[in-house]
């Protein structure tokens, strides 16, 4: 044998062997991290799988039957005794994982997984903030997940009837809907609950904080109204009240004309012996008084802020629409540049301009420019007369005198009560006349025909030879922008219920005037303006508030009269900022009166509303003063925009479920303010005529 | 003792002279002021004399609001609007069928209807004031009916 032969013998003996050793241990595998035996859809587990008697060690392969719907591996392919991922398919069902030896894939070994749905669940993904204020809205929304159904999230909340409202009240499972708060303060649940599987919910509370509290007014407040009393006569009181105390005290002026042969009743210095203030969350309530001499009065309220709050009163005695101020600097006597506008329905007077004071004094008035009109009959740019022009300091509660003198009527004599620095309510009290109004302080303001050169927005009421024949009364509201001479912009909106109300009559290219006192005339040439042709506007400090004078958003603006031979009134204009909007909680006035075909009345209506851009809604007390005190009615209404006067607006406004709506026109001041009349006149002496205002809650 | 006569007369000297003015507003110039011709013209006042046939206090739908006297006249009958106030209280004027008035006011049309817009009303020796000479309806005891409205440097 040689050597040739010798290595072959060994290789195949070698070869023998190692065959022979082979065959007697096989390639096998088993799954030893098995899978559970049943997954949640898309779960993910880790499995093993080991290969035994593999020298080649090729490992496991992965598969899974039913073959594309049974899952997935990560990877698929693994060493032995190494992890792979297995994620089970989306949907429910029974699947098969196999290992196979990579080397033999023969070699196998399955196990069964069963794979179950997820349970549906819901979470509020947009929840509702911790509070909100009555009436007002939030977006919220809720998810539904493993709801195969997509059958979305119905919204409800307790106290039920009492809780707020959804819009919708269904959604699609991510979907918003928007919480709109209830008008009553207190906690609510808000629950949102799949409506495939009522069982599951999610809730949230929220508190529903109230726009105001009985407690938020503490303090002096100086108040004053001025409307008819069950006579039709005029009817003004003015006066202030200690409010937060454990009793109501105060003092105040009043006049009340009945018909002959009795004569004007006038209540000066009359102690106010007790009274009870409420206030509901939606800062609506009820201010009543019991004064010594005069009559007790019962006021509708709605709180604008803590240091304002508009007033009406609300009983048969009378209606009269005014507000209640806390006075801030109650010291204070009218001092330096003052504007001024008063208004006795009584006698067809109107009586107003601007004034310089030296203080208190019995020669106050230093320097003076104003303006009347006796019935028809007016007088423009004279002086009030001195020496009777004596202005004395406040008392406690804020009520100081002051005596005017009208060269054009004589003297008279007039309270004010104080509210701020530069802000008086006025009231005649010594019979010559019956006046009302307000003074303001002019500070440290220049005036010229400049200080109109921007937008305003003014309203204006009275009466007139033509409202005593109709419905009794006139409005007017508008805008105007100056350009230093003329009104380059302006429209407005005049009903004297004589059947033609003016809806957007032009103002533009009417003259006017302002003098360095501040001191103005508006000169309108009447055709769009059924009549209402001159206009006297005195200029207030330009950080004044007219409506609101505690309120340090001013502007300025005027006190304005009408000065015509068909019409007396009083009004004031303040800044226009265009473009504002119109959202949120408000409140809410009117005055005036509405004839009928058979029933008429003069009327007062006090309220609150939440406005949501085109549409408000709320509820309001509404003195029909001779037919019914109504507490509560509803108030609806929508908005359209003038597009082609920015700042104006028509409104249709239902109020208490009337068959019929009225049509207002409103002119928005801002956001905070707007300024409304009432439009509806027939040729047939038939309509509605008023005037109101609309202050955002604060 | 206030005058409206001597007031009117004021305010159309002053509308003349205003008028007159130049139209620039600055801080010096007197203001200009429009002059409207006035809804009820004095100018076109008439007397009617006749027997009131019936008061009214409750007008019908489409008369114009408040107390009207329908009086007998020569020419026929006519509807005088003389407003509440007159006919208010206890006070009030009292106005019986067949009573000779003399009516003096203007005639205008209301809602299609022709109404005789009442100023005053005499009856025998009594004269009642029942508008201004503006039209405004005056308030029993006011200054109108008690004829104390000055017109320029009254005092009272």
């Amino acid at each position: 044998m040689n050597c040739k032969t010798l290595l072959l013998s060994i290789a195949v003996g070698m070869a023998i062997l190692i065959a022979g050793c082979g065959g007697g241990t096989p390639i096998s595998i088993a799954i030893t991290t098995p899978p559970p035996a049943s997954l949640n859809v898309n779960q993910t587990v880790s499995i093993v799988a080991t290969v035994a008697n593999d020298p080649s060690e090729s490992g496991v392969t992965w598969t899974c039957t039913p073959a594309g719907s049974c899952g997935s591996f990560n990877p698929a392919q693994t060493a032995s005794g190494s992890m792979t991922a297995y994620t089970a398919p989306g949907a429910p069902g029974t699947v098969t994982l196999i290992a196979a030896s990579t080397k033999n894939p023969t070699k196998t070994q399955s196990a069964s997984v069963t794979i179950n749905s997820l349970p549906l669940s819901i979470t509020i993904t947009a929840p509702p903030p911790m509070s909100l204020e009555v009436n007002l809205t939030a977006s919220i929304a809720a998810t539904v997940a493993n709801d195969p159904s997509n059958a979305g999230v119905d919204w409800s909340c307790t106290p039920t009837g009492t809780c707020g409202t959804f819009t919708p009240a269904h959604t699609a499972s991510g979907a918003t809907t928007v919480y709109m708060a209830p008008r009553t303060s207190g906690p609510v649940t808000i629950t949102a609950t799949s409506t495939a599987e009522p069982a599951q919910f999610k809730q949230a509370s929220v508190t529903i904080n109230p726009v105001a509290t009985v407690g938020d007014l503490t303090g002096t407040y100086t108040f004053f109204v001025n409307g008819f009393n069950s006579f039709e006569f005029p009817y003004s009181v003015a006066g202030s009240v200690v409010l937060g105390g454990a009793q109501i005290t105060g003092e105040q002026d009043e006049f009340s004309c009945p018909p002959p042969p009795a004569v004007c009743s006038v209540f000066p210095l009359d102690p106010i012996a007790k009274g009870s203030i409420s206030v509901g969350s939606d800062g609506r309530g009820t201010l009543s008084l019991t004064p010594t001499s005069a009559p007790p009065e019962t006021f509708s309220i709605t709180v604008v802020n803590n240091k304002h709050i508009l007033i009406t009163q609300f009983d048969t005695n009378a209606t009269a629409s005014g507000s209640l101020d806390l006075q801030t600097a109650p010291t204070s006597v009218p001092s330096g540049g003052n504007a001024f506008a008063l208004s006795d329905p009584y006698d067809e007077y109107v009586l107003g301009g601007v004034l310089t004071s030296s203080g208190a004094s019995v020669t106050a008035i230093t320097a003076s420019e104003a303006d009347d009109d006796i019935g028809g009959a007016a007088h423009f740019g004279f002086a009030l007369t001195c020496p009777v022009c004596t202005i004395t300091a406040p008392d406690a509660a804020g009520r100081g005198t002051i005596t005017l003198t009208d060269p054009n009527v004589g003297s008279m004599e007039l309270a004010y009560y104080v509210v701020g620095s530069e802000a008086f309510r006025l009231i005649e009290f010594d019979k010559a006349a019956f006046l009302s109004g307000s003074m303001y302080g002019q500070g440290s303001g220049t005036f010229s025909p400049s200080t109109l050169a921007k937008p305003f927005a003014f309203a204006q009421s009275g009466i007139g030879s033509s409202t005593g024949t109709g419905i009794g009364v006139w409005a007017a509201a508008g805008q105007f922008t100056g350009n230093g001479t003329t009104l380059s912009a302006g429209v407005a909106d005049v009903n004297q219920g004589d059947g033609m109300p003016v809806k957007a009559g032009a103002l533009s290219t009417s003259p006017y005037s302002v003098k360095a006192n501040g001191y103005g005339a508006i000169t309108l040439s009447g055709a769009n303006t059924d009549g209402l042709a001159n206009f006297g506007i005195y200029l207030v400090d330009p950080a004044m508030n007219v409506a609101d004078p505690n309120n340090p958003s001013g502007g300025g603006g005027g006190v304005m009269l009408d000065l015509d031979v068909d019409t007396i009134g009083v009004g004031f204009a303040v800044p226009q900022t265009l473009g504002a909007s119109f959202s949120g909680n408000y409140a809410l006035q009117q005055q005036g009166a509405f004839v009928t075909s058979t029933a008429a009345a003069f009327y007062g209506l006090v309220g609150q509303i939440f406005a949501s851009t085109t549409t408000f809604t709320g509820l309001a007390d509404y003195n029909e003063l001779t037919i019914a005190q109504n507490a509560g009615v509803t108030i609806t209404g929508n908005n359209t925009l003038d597009m082609a006067n920015p700042g104006r607006a028509t409104s249709q406004v239902t109020i208490n479920n009337a068959a019929t709506p009225n049509n207002i026109t409103a002119y928005q001041a801002s956001g905070a303010l707007l300024l409304d009349v009432d439009v509806d006149s027939t040729g047939a002496g038939l309509g509605n005529v008023a005037l109101g205002v609309i202050e955002q809650q604060q | 003792m206030r005058n409206i006569a001597g007031g009117l007369c004021l305010l159309a000297t002053l509308a003349i002279s205003l008028l007159a003015a130049p139209l620039d507003a600055d801080e010096t110039a007197a203001p200009k002021r429009t002059v409207i011709a006035p809804n009820y013209d004095v100018s076109k006042e008439i007397s009617l004399e006749g027997r009131i046939e019936t008061l009214v206090t409750q007008p019908a739908p489409g008369m114009m609001r408040g107390a009207h006297l329908i009086v007998s006249t020569a020419q026929g009958t006519v509807d005088a609007h003389i407003g509440n106030y007159v006919v208010a209280g206890s006070n009030a004027a009292r106005f019986a069928s067949g009573q000779a008035v003399k009516l003096v006011g203007m005639m205008i049309e209301f809602n299609h209807q022709s109404v005789f817009i009442v100023r005053t009303i005499q009856m025998e020796n009594d004269t009642i004031t029942v508008r201004n000479k503006n039209g405004f309806l005056v308030f029993p005891g006011s200054w109108a009916t008690r004829g104390d409205a000055s017109s320029t440097g009254g005092v009272r």
